[in-house]
């Protein structure tokens, strides 16, 4: 008997005090990203442009549950890498969670274990990860959340354009865009399991001011080409004005929870073809299938010990 | 037959003290201090050729066991001196106590020897020159004095007791670097009680030692000489633990009363020491003492006690300590949803088999733990999740005896269960088992041998990671660094303490380290030389220099986290330091060292930026360290006390072609502090720190030396303070009001160009004693 108390004791001793992970069965929900059919064969503007991509080459991931009641289990992180000229319908992630819940993810400069989907290089992660300026980052050094390499065709013309655009972006809540569902909301019950797709949107680059009802057109871009090489660069961008007050109207339409103000401010005082595709069309190319806006902010990560 | 006894009279001469200690628990500036009582001191046998009467002073240092540390001739000729400085090896005290606490102490201490007819002296079983049942030599030459009548043993017949000795003789209490070893700095508790910002631990006062570059102000983790957290080791009593302190910026893991000094090896440190190549911090307990004693503080975050005692007559002592904190208590008023705690315990029984002879169980532990409870919408359901956990607890069943002929052997054997909450969602745990053995025995007056072995087996197992993403990297990256497994390390080790002259001490040594994880296996051979060399009573140079290896490690220590994998091979240290140690009048000392360390094969992610696994390997490094450290120093228990500690340096690292400062390389660590006795039981102290600013990452990498592009962070400063009203209760006890703060200045520090904090410490507490 006194050898069975002492075995008890033991084994007792051997658990430590520090609890297992105890937490009651939550519901888990994949995340998945659609293939792109504009990514992997191109797509034709309002205004005649015949567009086909090369490469569009951008890191999605960090996703996390948010909201109100919600428990997130997962904290999982990380990112994958795409390349939307091949990608075909391909996990982003997996969450376990309990209660109404907002997925949330990041449209990023991939982190340093970014997995590496189809068609991406090791070569592209370290080119995305490493942080730079450019004209429009204000001295900032932040690291590539997109790279789009293509050309436009319209008769006899082409244009070539190959840009890195800077900056990572946080996505919020997708709205359908009658704005009466949030398609990013989820409620995870437990031992549920469910799904959400995401969709790329590449031709939103080229959209003429940021609503999904204004027209897709390249021909401005083209008239952009000042040095006539055939090569639409970003400093060419940033020398053509387009008109603030445009942008910004579409904005408040679409963004009715956002104030004038903080709408002025990110769209600036004196808006070019560059910030325009750079820094507000570019937020638009992912978002859950069907969503019309998204909330977007600044991204913030916490780069982790593991 | 004529036989030669000595007549020891043991006089404790001159106990006069010398200066109050303000750590003394009674009122007022006189310190209580207690001088060492000769338990076990056998009488000396006649000397061969010895001729009529002779006394002999020795001053001897007594250890904080009793034993006699060292012992060097006063005055007396010889034989006679000789004598009795080799008996002195043998002797056993009550050790000296300095504010209840064992300390070791300097006293003066008279061997008269008396030629006298010899009866068989009731000498003690097992004692070096006068064993049981044997009698001491006669004296060869025949040429004795008559004998002194009364044959009985002076230790019985008239018990030593202290003697009022004209003038000059004192006890010294040993405090801060009294006992000059290269590259060890040492900090007792009785001042570390009075250094603002420790908060009476002697752990947290580490950070004030020179060569120690802090990370983030009040954080526990610390570069020594360049090298990073992770290449630092925590030792107590000579067993490895994780860690010493409780999470953040918390109080140590072990009660600050059962700590009687701790010892910061900052590089070429004794073979004993192994398995880390940055340093070691090494602690030891207090003695065991049978005399009913304890102490108990309350604070605003938590509460500790320690008591102990035992029988003198049935040689034995039991000790119990802990602290638990009511953070949670405090916390669910400002947020309900939060559950942060901490605890620890230390129990320690001794049993004297036989006055040479000792058993001890000593166990010791802590638990960390922080949580968040959200309620789910909808359900109402709760869901608690750990944040932070963990736990380590450690049993180590030893055997202690001193020799016959003079030096001890220690045997272990030690049982730890380490646990720690990762990735929030599972537990990874080390179940280990280890033993050692030490020994030291003086092989002449001028040769000591020490040696021993010891060899360790982890069981590292983790909980699968549930609720989450198979694919996440973070979980390959786990799962490839950690991997559940069974580790075997094995040690031998040895030195010599070569006494060449009074003057000159080397200590030659060599350490033999074998790793095997996961069917891999690594081997380390680890010389260590240290001379000291006294060119005038005042004045040391201290030289040391040492190869250290250790296995691949984490980025700070971790309970239950070990890295597995061997492959890349062990990190390498090579470490040097020379300097030179002064003693100033007004009992100053004075301290310059220069120290240079290159550091091989290293698995600093912090000091690199990198992630801690690339593919299957860890990215390593190689590392430089160079720099000089100043420290000035006058105990913080005189009436009058404080430091100055600065340390200049600097710290580099390489990454293939790439050259660069290391994360956290700061050029200027600046310590300085001030205590002083206000009488009618006030003291008070000040405390002042100031340290470069951490480099940022280079710009670009360029492929070279990348030095000249890495801007810093703006220096840091803070003034910590300490007030103290300390009452005496009845005879022995005591009961002290303190007020303390780290960071009274409310210092925000800049880390990677973002500011944070600031990072502040109050304390206010209540302690006492018996």
């Amino acid at each position: 008997m006194q050898r069975l108390t002492l075995l008890v004791l033991l084994l007792a001793a051997a658990q430590g005090c520090l609890p297992a992970d105890d937490r009651p069965e939550p519901g888990s929900v994949l995340v998945n990203v659609q293939r792109s059919e504009v990514g992997v064969d191109g797509f034709t503007t309002d205004d005649g442009w015949t567009i086909s991509f090369d490469r569009f080459v951008t890191a999605i991931g960090d996703m996390g549950l948010t909201g109100d009641g919600c428990v997130d289990y997962s904290n999982a992180t990380y990112d994958r890498l795409y390349d939307f000229t091949v990608a075909d319908y391909s996990k982003v992630s997996l969450h376990y969670g309990l209660g109404p819940c907002t997925i949330g993810f990041s449209i990023a400069g991939p982190q340093e274990d970014a997995i590496l989907m189809a068609g991406v290089t090791p070569a592209d992660r370290t080119l995305m990860s490493t942080r730079a300026t450019d004209l429009l980052q204000d001295g900032h050094e932040r690291p590539v959340s997109v790279m789009v390499v293509g050309r436009a065709v319209h008769a006899d013309e082409t244009k070539q354009f190959s840009w890195l655009i800077r900056g990572s972006r946080h996505v919020g809540a997708c709205y359908t865009p009658a704005r009466d569902t949030n398609l990013s909301a989820i409620e995870l019950n437990a031992g549920d399991s469910s799904a959400r797709d995401l969709e790329v949107r590449p031709q939103e680059l080229f959209r003429h001011t940021p609503s999904l009802a204004a027209a897709l057109e390249f021909e401005r871009l083209a008239q952009a080409d000042k040095n006539g090489d055939g090569i639409v660069t970003l400093a060419e961008l940033a020398a053509v004005p387009v008109s603030a007050a445009e942008i910004i109207a579409d904005l408040a339409d679409e963004m009715p929870d956002r104030s004038a103000a903080d709408i002025a401010q990110a769209v600036g005082s004196t808006p070019t073809l560059a910030s325009l595709v750079f820094s507000i069309l570019s937020t638009r190319i992912v978002a859950f299938a069907g969503a019309g806006e998204c909330v977007f902010g600044e991204r913030s990560r916490d780069f982790g010990a593991f | 037959m004529l036989r030669a006894r000595s007549l020891l009279v043991a006089l404790l001469v001159g106990l006069a003290l010398t200066r109050p200690a303000a750590a003394a628990p009674n009122e007022g500036a006189r310190p209580v201090v207690v001088k060492p009582v000769p338990l076990d001191v056998p009488q000396v046998p006649y000397p061969d050729g010895g001729q009529g009467n002779a006394e002999v002073i020795l001053v001897l240092v007594v250890d904080v066991d009793g034993s006699v540390r060292s012992a060097e001739v006063e005055s007396g000729a010889e034989p006679f001196a000789s004598a009795a400085r080799q008996a002195s090896a043998h002797w056993r005290f009550v050790p000296g106590k300095e504010a209840d606490q064992p300390v070791a102490a300097k006293i003066r201490f008279q061997v008269a020897f008396t030629a006298e007819p010899a009866p068989a002296p009731p000498a003690e079983p097992g004692a070096p020159g006068t064993p049981a049942g044997q009698e001491a030599s006669p004296p060869s030459s025949g040429t004795l004095a008559a004998p002194q009548p009364g044959g009985s043993s002076p230790h019985a017949a008239e018990p030593p007791k202290p003697r009022e000795h004209a003038g000059s003789l004192e006890v010294t209490i040993e405090g801060v670097r009294t006992e000059s070893q290269p590259s060890v700095s040492s900090l007792k508790r009785a001042e570390v009680r009075q250094l603002p910002g420790a908060f009476g631990d002697p752990f947290r006062a580490i950070e004030v030692l020179p060569g120690v570059t802090p990370t983030v102000s009040a954080l526990p983790f610390f570069y020594v000489r360049g090298a990073p957290p992770g290449n630092v080791g925590y030792f107590l009593d000579g067993i490895r633990v994780p860690y010493l302190f409780h999470a953040a910026a918390g109080p140590s893991v072990i009660n600050p009363a059962l700590v009687d000094r701790v010892d910061l090896y900052a590089g070429g440190y004794p073979a004993r020491f192994g398995r880390y190549a940055g340093g070691i911090v090494s602690a030891d307990t207090t003695a065991p003492t049978p005399e009913w004693h304890g102490e108990g503080v309350l604070r605003i975050l938590d509460a500790g006690a320690l008591v102990e005692g035992g029988s003198t007559d049935a040689g034995v002592t039991a000790l119990l300590g802990g602290r638990i904190s009511y953070t949670a208590g405090l916390l669910s008023l400002i947020s309900p949803t939060i559950d942060l705690g901490y605890r620890d315990y230390q129990a320690r029984f001794t049993y004297d088999v036989t006055p040479r002879d000792r058993l001890t169980l000593f166990s010791f532990g802590s638990y960390d733990y922080l949580a968040s409870t959200n309620t789910v919408a909808l359900t109402g359901q709760d869901v608690t999740t750990v944040l932070f956990g963990s736990e380590f607890y450690r049993v180590d069943a030893r055997y202690d005896s001193r020799l016959v002929g003079g030096g001890n052997v220690r045997a272990d054997l030690i049982w730890g269960y380490d646990q720690t909450r990762v990735l929030n969602t599972r537990n990874s745990r080390d179940m280990l088992l280890g033993s050692k053995v030490e020994l030291a025995r003086p092989l002449s007056d001028e040769v000591t041998l020490r040696g021993g072995f010891d060899m360790q087996l982890d069981s590292y197992t983790a909980a699968p990671r549930q609720y989450a993403d198979p694919d996440d990297p973070a979980t390959e990256r786990f799962n490839a660094l950690f991997p559940p497994r069974s580790d075997t390390s094995a040690a031998a080790w040895v030195d010599l303490v070569l006494k060449i002259s009074p003057k000159l001490e080397v200590v030659p040594g060599l350490r033999l380290d074998s790793y095997i994880s996961q069917g891999k296996g690594a081997v380390a051979v680890d010389p260590r030389l240290s001379v000291i060399a006294r060119v005038d009573p005042h004045v040391r140079i201290l030289h040391a220099v040492g190869i250290a290896n250790q296995p691949p490690s984490f980025i700070v220590p971790v309970p239950g986290l070990a890295v597995a994998t061997l492959a890349g091979g062990l990190q390498r240290s090579v470490q040097a330091s020379s300097g030179v140690e002064v003693d100033l009048p007004f009992r100053i000392t004075a301290s310059a060292t220069g120290f240079a360390a290159l550091q091989m094969n290293m698995t600093d992610s912090i000091g690199t930026r990198q992630q801690p696994l690339e593919g299957e390997t860890i990215p390593r490094s190689l590392g430089t360290a160079y720099g000089l450290e100043i420290y000035i120093h006058r105990a913080l228990t005189e009436r009058l006390g404080g430091f100055v500690s600065y340390t200049l340096s600097r710290s580099t690292r390489s990454v293939g072609s790439e050259h660069f400062f290391a994360a956290f390389d700061r050029p200027h660590v600046l310590h300085t502090a001030i205590g002083y006795d206000l009488g009618r039981g006030w003291r008070s102290g000040l405390r002042f720190s100031l340290y470069s600013g951490a480099p940022h990452a280079p710009a670009a990498a360029t492929g070279g030396d990348e030095t000249g592009d890495q801007a810093r962070d703006p220096p840091y400063y803070r003034v910590d303070f300490r007030v103290e009203k300390r009452w005496s209760v009845l005879d022995t006890g005591w009961l002290s009001l303190v007020v303390e703060m780290l960071n009274a200045t409310l210092t925000k520090e800049t880390i990677g160009g973002q500011q944070i904090g600031p990072v502040l410490v109050p304390s206010l507490g209540l302690e006492g004693g018996f």
